[in-house]
């Protein structure tokens, strides 16, 4: 995807404006001393794509600038985003943003971000399908990819530049790691997003299948324990004959026992003979009764006339004298109730109570039970209700109850047809899917070839590992050098080393994706000194002082040369062999010599002798 | 002494009895009172006592009419009478009685509720059965000890 950044623009504090413009398909090159603000542009360039925080520094940069501000072309449009500069770390939410490439006098927001990262998004292809494939910890899937997720394969900074290991940058923070990793298939067409989308429901429909088949296995283990009891029942339901010898199959088994509850079972209970005996026990009871009372009567006629002195009632309250309620009165009471007692046992002594003629009365009710008796006569002896029967009544009223549980069970939903379903779905997605894993390979092996294309032009600047094999990792999205003829991967020692090994695979994966014609990735590489392994960043490489003259040995000098010329070689290849065009910006602080000759260079700006991303003229006075 | 919360509610039921029968009475001797209890707390014949449509108009009519009712008064006589006594006791320390030579009299101003939500539905069908037991108990004292073979 055509990508060009056209100008750096800051609107500073004092009112001036500091630019800084670059040309398209060339090494667009700022050299210069360190402290002059180099390595600002890569993080002013990430300010005004929205980032979140910023490692602009306060010190001379921020504190002067009022506005930051790039001017680029995406595919054929040309777009102007300018973000105001920050305060105590805080980045702004103030933007302007031309979508003509305007570059104002002084930008005034016009715009928020939402709106900006819309048609941003846009020209990177960026639709509501674009989305994460998968979750992680920092990024949720189906959230919708974020257009800076490629950036991370446009921008080399100076720690990651020689890094052994790491080669992409952001990768310290969790989300651009999980990025990077999810969006590389994306980003070169291995997966597209169609299939990813085809990909995500087949994982989606794998995971309810298991969900419901694990379901399933529950109820049917339940399903089967329940036939089981219900066989029971049946089989007990036999036994006591309240169900027909026919055989049932098992899956009537409920309806039978159903069945069971339902009928009205008239028992073999004889009525009339219950009647009977019951008026008999009463009869019997009655005549107990009055017999007690003749016996009573006998009792107290002998009682009485036995004895004279003692008062019974008072010997009684005196023997439970514990169970009174001790007043003052209570004695009193007991004594009126002694004299009392005396008086009216006198007065009784000499009668006797009126006996009724009972009798007659008792002979009445024994002829009564002789009769009952007879009637019985006719009823077998045996228990009235007879064991078999209780068995029954309390059986059917087990299953009644068993019954409400069985039906519970039974409703419960039967997943056979929504896992059939949903296999059957799953068979017809899984015809659709793209093998990406076999995309992968092919991926992985042109990646490689490309990359070896690389290594064998830097050639002898690999030293000892001139020759080797590159070997892409896809998992780490990281290359490593094996021997030819051997599998095992080499320790690649020297950063040296590892800078071409960054270079090679950036280009790489640029022409790579050119190749597949990607639609996200844009086409510029923003480098940050290259040239740190052969002389870290803490002093200038310049011309005057003579430090590129004496103490660069020749072997190194020669290395930078080389990877300098891999960059000016790329622009050509790209385009004249693809028809593409293609943007380097690096910041360096080689001297202009070391690029002499190579076409593709354009020097942006020199930061020395004074000049720099912030000029003395440029501060507030 | 100990009250359980037993013995009170039977006193207060018993105290409720003796009130059932002081409603219609005004004044008992002591020795009747104490034949009170035994009837209401045997529920067949409380269950006589308290229906309107079954006369009964003295003792010997309740003994012929419900002979068995009778075989065991004597025992229910003794077991329940330190429960009468102590009934007596209570309503004559709540002040709704007083207790004159070997007479208990109402005490009239004072009154007591005789509302079922206050005291009860058990309590209600002893006062309702009062006045036809009352009316039983009209009779001298030596004879209804006498036919109710209570012991002395």
């Amino acid at each position: 995807m055509r990508f060009i950044f056209k100008q750096l623009t800051l609107w500073l504090n004092n009112g001036s404006i500091r630019k800084l413009e670059f040309e398209e398909n060339k090494v667009n090159v700022i050299t210069g001393a360190s402290g002059t603000g180099k390595t600002e542009i890569m993080a002013i360039i990430d300010y005004c794509f929205f980032a979140s925080e910023t490692k602009i520094a306060e010190e001379k940069i921020n504190e002067n600038v009022n506005w930051y501000g790039v001017t680029f072309e995406i595919n054929k449009s040309t777009y102007t985003i300018a973000r105001k500069s920050f305060t105590d770390k805080k980045v702004s939410d103030t933007y302007y943003f031309s979508p003509v490439g305007e570059i104002p006098e002084l930008p005034f927001e016009n715009n928020n971000t939402d709106n900006i990262k819309k048609v941003i998004e846009n020209e990177f292809s960026i639709d509501k399908n674009v989305v994460i494939p998968y979750g992680g910890r920092h990024i949720k899937a189906g959230t919708k990819v974020s257009f800076k997720y490629f950036q991370l394969f446009t921008s080399q900074s100076e720690n990651v530049i020689v890094n052994s290991e790491v080669y992409f940058d952001k990768q310290n923070k969790g989300r651009y790691r999980e990025a990077l990793e999810r969006v590389f298939d994306i980003a070169f067409k291995i997966d597209t997003v169609e299939n990813m989308l085809i990909d995500e429901k087949v994982t989606s429909l794998t995971r309810d299948i298991n969900r419901l088949e694990r379901k399933q296995t529950i109820i049917d283990s339940e399903k089967s324990l329940f036939e089981n009891d219900m066989k029971r029942d049946i089989k007990r339901a036999r036994e006591l004959q309240l169900i027909s010898n026919e055989y049932i199959p098992a899956n009537m088994y409920l309806d039978s026992l159903k069945e069971i509850t339902k009928t009205v079972y008239s028992f073999d209970i004889n009525k009339d003979k219950e009647e009977l005996v019951r008026k008999k026990s009463d009869l019997l009871l009655k005549i107990k009764n009055l017999k007690r009372l003749e016996n009573e009567y006998k009792k107290y006629i002998e009682v009485e006339k036995s004895n004279y002195d003692s008062l019974k009632p008072v010997n009684y309250i005196k023997e439970n004298y514990y169970g009174l309620l001790n007043f003052p009165e209570t004695a009193m009471l007991l004594q009126i109730l002694e004299e009392d007692f005396k008086v009216l046992k006198k007065k009784i002594s000499l009668k006797k109570p009126f006996n009724i003629n009972i009798k007659s009365e008792i002979e009445n009710y024994i002829q009564k039970v002789e009769e009952v008796d007879e009637d019985l006569g006719q009823y077998p002896e045996e228990n009235l209700i007879n064991n078999d029967v209780y068995e029954k009544i309390s059986f059917i009223g087990e299953l009644r109850y068993k019954i409400s549980i069985y039906e519970n069970k039974k409703n419960v939903e039967d997943y056979k047809e929504q896992i059939f379903n949903k296999k059957e779905q799953l068979v017809e997605l899984e015809s659709k899917i793209v093998d990406v894993s076999e995309n992968r390979v092919l991926f992985v092996n042109l990646l490689e070839s490309l990359i070896q294309n690389y290594l064998e032009e830097v050639g002898d600047a690999l030293g000892i590992y001139e020759g080797y094999k590159a070997v892409f990792n896809y998992t780490n999205k990281s290359l490593g050098l094996r021997k030819p003829n051997s599998l095992s991967i080499s320790n690649v020692g020297s950063s040296s080393n590892h800078l071409f090994m960054h270079l090679c695979l950036f280009l790489s994966l640029h022409e790579a994706s050119v190749i597949q014609k990607s639609e996200y990735i844009p086409q510029y590489l923003i480098l940050d000194q290259p040239s740190r392994p052969y002389y870290g960043d803490e002093k200038d490489f310049d011309d005057d002082d003579g430090v590129w003259n004496n103490s660069i040995v020749e072997t190194d000098k020669y290395k930078i040369r080389k990877a300098m010329q891999l960059l000016n070689d790329f622009i050509d290849k790209l385009n004249s062999e693809y028809k593409e065009d293609f943007q380097i910006i690096l910041l360096e602080h080689i001297p202009g010599k070391v690029w002499e000759g190579l076409d593709n260079f354009h020097l942006v700006e020199e930061f020395r002798n004074g000049n720099a991303l912030i000029r003395n003229s440029d501060e507030m006075v | 002494m100990q009250i359980s919360n037993d013995t009170y509610n039977n006193e207060l039921i018993g105290g409720i009895s003796m009130l059932s029968i002081l409603k219609e009475f005004k004044k008992i001797t002591l020795t009747k009172a104490l034949l009170i209890i035994p009837f209401y707390t045997h529920q067949q014949s409380l269950r006589v006592l308290r229906n309107n449509n079954i006369k009964i108009r003295s003792i010997e009519e309740f003994i012929i009419k419900y002979p068995s009712y009778f075989s065991n008064y004597n025992e229910r006589f003794y077991s329940l009478l330190t429960v009468s006594i102590n009934s007596i006791i209570l309503l004559n320390k709540m002040g709704l009685i007083t207790i004159e030579d070997n007479c208990i009299i109402l005490n009239e101003e004072n009154e007591f509720s005789y509302e079922k939500k206050d005291i009860g539905n058990r309590a209600c069908e002893i006062l309702k059965a009062g006045r036809k037991l009352s009316y039983i108990l009209k009779d001298d004292e030596e004879n209804l000890y006498l036919q109710l073979k209570v012991e002395i």
